[in-house]
């Protein structure tokens, strides 16, 4: 028995070191940030959120995503922001000066800013950081660029080839999220995935992919008196039920995008939604566009195109599949945005309405108008309802499932869609424009002749246009156009981004147009 | 001993060797390319190339594999492309917390599953017997993931005693490692402390029933004497076995759990790389875990070999 | 009547089992004085066990119950003691301790065999560790380990059987105990290991003045070492008496019966062996009548009332439970024993062995190497003849399995020829080997485990008529199978029945109507009645040799009991370690054995009668049969032969022929 107890007990032993062993330099791994930080003596406030999504990247080159995004903006800044309405307007560029004479775009910047690693932020470093984005994986964006110099210790001008509307989004925004050239040139590229040095109000401490990102407060940031709190941490959970026990027992505050049958339990377990917000560019409409790599489809049919459009029903579509969060929408500018035009009348739900139309284009059941619908696999269920919906007007629908969306809508594949795509898209035009660079509605091809039907000119139009208000009324006319009079594409509904949390973070405006100061003096941690 | 010992060293360093060549295959039975797989489709030509090379796809397939194993005996086992950091690193900060919950689980449900399995055979037939063998079958049966949720539902929320989630390393703060995996290890070991009382309870039974128990009684040895001196020694050889397994298990399963407490351990990581397709922290994952297996069941070979002299004085 | 050291009376012992009580011990009064040696023989589920277990109330309880009876031991009625008691755990070891039969399994493996005895000496005579350990010491030394201090330390498994077996009666005479029980101390080892336990156990209670316990089913052991006998039936004791009386005028029908069935080394061999009919009663059924009653010959009507039969007193010492006296049961003319058939043996021989080897390499190391060979068969030459039986002797190890598996070509040859009714059948290849495998069979030793439990007993026979394709229909098969039913003595009636509802010598007939199946004329038997009690055993010799009386068959008879081999076999080969160390015709090896082995083999089996047991003069041979992995060198016997010489030790001595009688030994016209 004693053997035996001594045999065990170096089995414990040898299995003890073994694992010491394996911890190596177990001790320069910071793992004592996150949770123990009851021992500290003045509590300090750090908010603790939770994700569900693996975020191995975050910041560079951009930001995409949801929870990138939440993760970039607490540490990185750009040079403009979204108003509540999705105008822009100046940050770390205070004042951006449109020149569409020129064309020429010039950025005065904040004074007195720093990067978390104390060097300077200027004109040298707005230069250097898109040389950076041009050379990995940005260069599309600089297509209309001419050139960029520092013309000044804080000023930038941006000379562009011809002006475009959505060169300030593309260049402040999009290329806008500012991080220290400096560290980039030490360390390279592979690093700078997982380590942020930017100006935000939050200095980025630790990155493990697949654990926790923790970031403290940034002392010396330039907005006086902010942060208010000390410190947010970012755990990735995989298991979301682990999340909601979290933040049931308050260890967390907020959830990053659950989803949303989970969302819907927490709501009705009296935790407050956060992250409403239809401008963030952040938020997508689920829809589908009428299009045709081939002629004579019954899609290039005008009636056709509205027929389906009244035969889907969109508020089934957006309960079933959203849990209600969905909201119904006409056009691809959602309500609340600068790109809706409220007087675009859609296509509400009317299957007799749309049957009629196909009578009227000459279709009967025994020669029905026939559509095929492709779209990938994680959208089967969606679309197997659409099919529904349009089975019951009298249309003969297929389906393509595909692998590779993109390829058939870019035409880059040898195989060219049939009739009718699924896109989802930002809520605002001018996200068309930086993720395209040209024109979407040529994703239609044989439907129609753009040209003759002007929205090609339209669009060119509003692309070139020189102040925000001329731009806007173009985009009202390009809804009307596209909508009402040519029926381009049937939007389903868009959701925004939603983060669900305990009420100690209220009015926090988290989540809202990148703000990374945010919180109010009343958050509660205890 | 000896030779049983480096017998079964030798046997280990084989199996290590057919795994690592399985481990390294895995790369190049996928379909495609191996870099697009990683890293999708949309990277550079040029970026391809470069990770091609520096992962050394371009050399021959027998020059890749010694390559693989010699970098990963010196430690480098590579640059995890999803994870953003060196293999070596990861493993290093993941494993401790999986290797600390594995072991702590194997040694709860070893210690319980023989006391209790120890209990139920000498009191054979009574009503403690009945209560704990109905509880190990109930144990054997129940599905970990409800545990620990029904654990999380009695102990978070509704008791507020433990944390829902997280791991901390003891030496860092004590009572709260304690306190965070209590859940864990607990619902690690349930299953083996039922397999452990019921294995050591039919193990048991069967040493009492043997002739040298009859002769110890013969001699009029008091029962517990015969119980502790004789009997238990005899019964455990064959659960010493199990303990290998055992370990195995909590550490292969250590997914599950730590899935479900959140805590960022080997089988996470596992599972995260397979899904990101992440061949190069999933190769050296499955090499290591391996390696934990076969040390453990050398270790257990030792443990037997010493044991029981039978094997020991072979 | 004096105070006896142990006076059990009308002991009782009862097992709960599911299907009803089972009245293991009915009816059992002996006892035991001081530093006598005494025996009690029975069969096995005669209670002989369970008495001397219930006595130490080492019985499990439940199921076990002791109903009735009492047990004095120095004064004390320790049957009402409980099991756990203190007082019983005082007597157990301290005051009576027990020897098991199985010395493999009945030490602890993890154990030291030190540790094992002084935990003994420890609990009992309440010494320290240190004293206890030099205690343990002189044991061991006291009981012929060789070494004693270094193997105090040893593990059983690094002891053989024999040297088990004594540590065991060290153990057990540790804590001078006033009575040593050897439970079927001697059963499981070889013969020659036997006698030397035995005589050993002798030596050591005569010294101490132990009482000794014999525990036996071996009739010819108990002569030999045991002053009083009682005899144990069905859980009854049913004679006692002193070893003179009970061989000489024994009382009751089933002593008679027994010693009347057991071959002996000096019996008449042309009269048959005069078998018990029928089977021991089972004791869930029993009725309280008679135990003997069914199988008893000499039965009267009287007989039959459900009432034990009183003991009737011969002597002081002599008491039989039989309603008649001896001298009625005499008068009532005795079963005579028939004349043994009578057959001729041809010249023609049936099986040659030229030269026959078998190794089995040794391999080491991890590449499997070979280092060496076990010569589990070394150049064995034997010649048998057309209705000849061959009898083959040897202790364990000593190849005569692989013999009979080698023949058979179960494996292959390493070397020499088998030659079958004249053609070679060596290297036969597999698909010619059928003629052969009809005309050579096979009985096992366990009839339990060779026979397929699914299959009715009709179809276990009938299933070589299948194969060989030997019945013309259906009815001719039902036809032959009802005849082999009834060649050996089975009812054809049971055919449909499963074979797990035969008693064990039943089997044992459906084993040999099997191997009758297919008409084969050469039958190898492998120890065919060494599983089988007693009583039973007669029957099937007896059954063999009307067999092949009738059917001119031969035998390969293959057993370790020479007394058997004796009575059957025509001729007769000892091997030891793979070698025939001895041919010759029965009647001149027994007369005159030439081998130092074989004498030692003979001498070590003693006659069941005390007073040629007394006469006899013995050789007596020391060590145990080495392992074939450390076989010696030259004459494999010579380790062991008391006269062996410096060459023995270097050259393998040849099989010579001395007129017909050959044996290997350098040293035979000396000793």
């Amino acid at each position: 028995m004693k053997k035996l107890a001594k045999a065990l007990s170096l089995l414990l032993v040898v299995a003890m070191v073994l694992s010491l062993a394996a911890c190596g330099g177990g001790n320069t791994v910071p793992n004592n940030s996150g949770n123990n930080n009851n021992v500290a003596p003045a509590e300090p406030k750090i908010l603790k959120i939770a994700t569900v999504k693996t975020i191995n990247q975050a910041g560079f080159p951009s930001a995409a995503g949801t929870d990138q995004k939440v993760v970039a903006t607490t540490v990185l800044e750009s040079l403009g922001r979204y108003d509540d309405k999705g105008n822009i307007y100046g940050f770390l560029a205070k004042e951006i000066i449109t020149k569409p004479e020129e064309p020429a775009i010039v950025l005065k910047l904040q004074e007195g800013v720093k990067f978390h690693d104390d060097t300077p932020f200027n004109a040298q470093a707005v230069c250097e950081v898109y040389d950076i984005l041009k050379e990995n994986g940005q260069a599309a964006q600089f297509a209309n660029v001419e050139s960029y110099s520092a013309t000044g210790e804080y000023e930038v001008t941006i000379k562009l080839k011809a002006w475009t509307t959505d060169a300030v989004e593309k260049l402040c925004i999009g290329c806008g999220q500012m991080f220290s050239p400096t560290a980039f040139k030490k360390n390279g590229i592979d690093w700078m995935y997982t380590h942020m040095v930017g100006t935000g109000a939050f200095i980025q401490k630790e990155f493990t992919i697949g654990d926790k990102i923790v970031c403290e407060k940034n002392p010396n940031y330039w907005q006086p008196g902010l942060p208010v709190i000390d410190g947010i941490t970012i755990y990735q959970f995989d298991d979301e039920t682990a999340a909601m026990n979290a933040l049931r027992t308050k260890d967390i505050r907020l959830i990053i995008y659950p989803n949303m049958q989970n969302y819907k339990t927490l709501l009705g377990e009296g935790f407050t939604r956060y992250g409403v917000d239809s401008c963030t560019g952040i938020a997508g409409v689920l829809g589908m566009f009428f299009a045709s790599g081939k002629e004579g489809q019954d899609v290039t049919n005008l009636k056709v195109r509205q027929a389906i459009c009244y035969a889907v029903n969109k508020e089934g579509l957006a309960n079933a599949f959203t849990e209600g969060l969905g909201v119904v929408t006409e056009q691809l500018g959602v309500a609340g945005t600068r790109e809706n035009n409220p007087a675009v009348k859609g296509y509400p739900y009317n299957p007799d309405k749309a049957r009629e139309l196909l009578k009227e284009a000459g279709f009967t059941a025994d020669h029905p108008a026939e559509v095929t619908l492709t779209f990938t696999k994680a959208y089967e269920d969606i679309f197997t309802a659409v099919q529904r919906n349009l089975t019951d007007v009298g249309i003969k629908v297929n389906l393509d499932i595909t692998d590779n969306i993109g390829d058939k809508i870019t035409m880059n594949g040898a195989d060219p869609y049939v009739s009718i795509c699924w896109w989802s898209a930002p809520t605002m035009v001018s996200g068309w424009f930086r993720y395209y660079s040209a024109n979407p509605f040529t994703m239609v091809r044989d439907c129609l002749d753009l040209k003759a039907a002007g929205v090609i000119d339209l669009y060119d139009k509003i692309m070139t246009a020189a102040t925000p208000e001329e731009q806007k009324k173009l985009m009202d006319e390009l809804a009307i156009k596209t909508v009402d009079e040519l029926c381009l594409y049937c939007p389903f509904y868009h959701t925004l981004s939603y983060y669900i949390g305990d009420d100690t973070i209220i009015n926090s405006d988290f989540g809202m147009r990148g703000n990374t100061q945010w919180t109010p003096e009343t958050v509660d941690f205890k | 001993m000896g030779r049983f010992l480096l017998k079964r060293f030798f046997q280990t360093i084989l199996i290590l060797i057919i795994i690592s060549i399985l481990a390294f295959s895995l790369i190049h039975i996928i379909p495609g390319d191996p870099v697009y797989a990683m890293l999708g489709t949309d990277i550079s030509p040029e970026y391809h190339d470069q990770v091609y090379h520096s992962m050394g796809l371009d050399l021959p397939l027998v020059k890749q594999y010694f390559r693989w194993v010699g970098n990963f005996v010196q430690g480098q086992m590579g640059y995890s492309y999803h994870f953003k950091e060196d293999v070596s690193t990861l493993v290093a900060r993941r494993l401790p917390p999986t290797l600390i919950l594995g072991i702590l689980s194997a040694v709860v449900s070893v210690i319980l599953g023989l006391l209790f399995g120890i209990i139920t055979a000498v009191r054979r037939g009574k009503p403690i017997d009945s209560v704990l063998t109905v509880l190990a079958n109930i144990g054997i049966a129940t599905p970990i993931f409800w545990l620990a949720v029904l654990l999380v539902f009695v102990f978070s929320l509704r008791l507020k005693l433990l944390p829902s989630w997280g791991f901390t390393f003891p030496w860092v703060d004590f009572g709260r490692s304690m306190k965070q995996m209590v859940m864990p290890v607990l619902c690690m070991s349930v299953g083996g402390i039922a397999s452990y009382t019921r294995q050591t309870r039919s193990s048991m039974l069967e040493v009492i029933g043997q002739d040298y128990i009859r002769t110890a009684r013969s001699k009029g040895l008091k029962e517990s004497q015969i119980i502790k001196k004789h009997a238990v020694k005899n019964a455990l050889i064959p659960i010493l076995t199990l303990i290998g397994l055992t370990l195995r298990n909590s550490i292969g399963g250590s997914a599950i759990i730590e899935r479900a407490f959140n805590i960022s351990g080997m089988g996470s990581v596992m599972v995260e790389a397979l899904s990101a397709r992440d061949y190069v922290a999933l190769q050296s994952g499955i090499v290591f875990l391996a390696l934990i297996t076969c040390v453990c069941n050398l270790l257990v070979d030792i443990a037997y070999a010493y044991a029981d002299p039978r094997i020991r004085l072979e | 009547m004096s105070e006896h050291l142990l006076d059990v009376k009308h002991l009782q012992t009862v097992f709960h089992m599911g299907d009803g009580l089972v009245r293991a011990v009915d009816d059992a009064t002996f006892h035991v004085d001081e530093g006598e040696i005494i025996g009690i023989v029975g069969e096995s589920g005669s209670g002989k066990s369970v008495t001397m277990m219930s006595i130490l109330k080492l019985i499990a309880m439940p199921p076990g119950e002791i109903v009735g009876g009492e047990a004095i031991f120095q004064g004390r009625d320790i049957l009402k003691y409980g099991p756990t008691s203190e007082e019983i755990r005082e007597i157990r070891g301290g005051g009576i301790s027990m020897i098991f039969q199985e010395p493999m399994t009945s030490l602890n493996p993890v154990l030291t065999v030190g540790q094992q005895i002084m935990e003994s000496i420890m609990l009992h005579l309440k010494m320290n560790k240190a004293d206890a350990r030099k205690r343990t010491i002189e044991l061991l030394g006291q009981v012929g380990i060789p070494d004693a201090e270094s193997r105090i330390d040893y593990y059983p498994t690094q002891f053989s059987g024999g040297m088990r077996q004594r540590v065991m009666i060290a153990m057990a005479m540790s804590c001078d105990p006033k009575i040593l029980i050897a439970d079927e101390a001697t059963t499981a080892l070889d013969v020659t290991t036997q006698e030397q336990i035995l005589e050993l156990l002798r030596d050591i209670v005569k010294k101490t003045n132990t009482a000794l316990i014999i525990i036996t089913h071996n009739l010819s052991i108990i002569a030999r070492y045991a002053e009083r006998i009682y005899v144990m039936y069905a859980g009854n004791i049913v004679e006692r008496g002193t070893s003179e009386e009970l061989f000489v005028t024994p009382a009751h029908p089933y002593t008679m019966g027994l010693l009347r069935a057991i071959p002996r080394l000096d019996s008449d061999k042309s009269r048959r062996l005069v078998s018990i009919d029928g089977t021991p009663p089972n004791p869930a059924k029993k009725t309280g009548r008679c135990p003997f009653y069914e199988r008893c010959i000499y039965k009267e009507e009287r007989c039959d009332i459900n009432e034990l039969p009183e003991y009737i007193e011969y002597s002081e010492t002599q008491a039989s439970a039989c309603r008649f006296r001896r001298e009625e049961l005499l008068a009532k003319a005795p079963p005579e024993a028939k004349e043994a058939n009578r057959r001729s043996i041809g010249k023609e021989p049936v099986l040659q062995l030229k030269g026959l080897s078998k190794y089995y390499p040794v391999t080491q190391g991890i590449a499997r190497r070979k280092v060496g060979d076990v010569k589990a068969l070394d150049d064995v030459d034997l010649t048998i003849y057309q209705g000849e039986t061959v009898g083959l002797v040897g202790e364990s190890g000593c190849g005569k399995t692989t013999l009979a598996k080698t023949v058979l070509r179960l494996h292959p040859a390493t070397g020499g020829e088998i030659i079958f009714r004249g053609e070679d059948i060596t290297n036969l290849p597999e698909r010619k080997l059928n003629s052969i495998r009809r005309d050579v069979q096979f009985i096992f030793q366990d009839p339990y485990g060779s026979l397929d439990p699914r299959q009715t007993a009709g179809s276990v026979v009938g299933e070589a008529i299948k194969t060989h394709k030997l019945a013309k229909d259906k009815a001719d098969y039902e036809r032959r199978i009802d005849e082999l039913f009834r060649a050996v003595g089975l009812d054809p009636a049971l055919k449909n029945r499963a074979p797990h509802e035969f008693s064990g010598g039943q089997r044992q007939r459906l084993c040999i109507a099997a191997a009758l199946a297919s008409e084969p004329k050469f039958i190898i038997c492998d120890e065919p009645i060494s599983a089988l009690d007693v009583s039973i055993q007669a029957q099937i010799i007896n059954l063999l040799i009307d067999l092949q009386a009738e059917r001119g068959l031969t035998y390969l008879f293959i057993a370790h009991d020479l007394s058997v081999v004796r009575h059957i076999s025509d001729r007769i080969a000892v091997m030891y370690l793979g070698k025939v160390v001895e041919i010759s015709p029965w009647d001149r090896l027994y007369e005159n054995p030439m081998h130092p082995y074989t004498r030692a083999l003979l001498s070590a089996i003693p006659i069941p009668d005390p007073v040629v047991e007394k006469a006899r003069k013995r050789t007596r041979i020391e060590g145990e049969v080495p392992s074939l992995i450390n076989r010696p060198s030259g004459c494999v016997f010579h380790p062991r032969c008391p006269y062996a010489t410096e060459r023995c030790s270097k050259e393998v001595p040849p099989l010579k022929d001395y007129n017909g009688h050959e044996a290997a030994c350098f040293r035979i016209g000396e000793i």
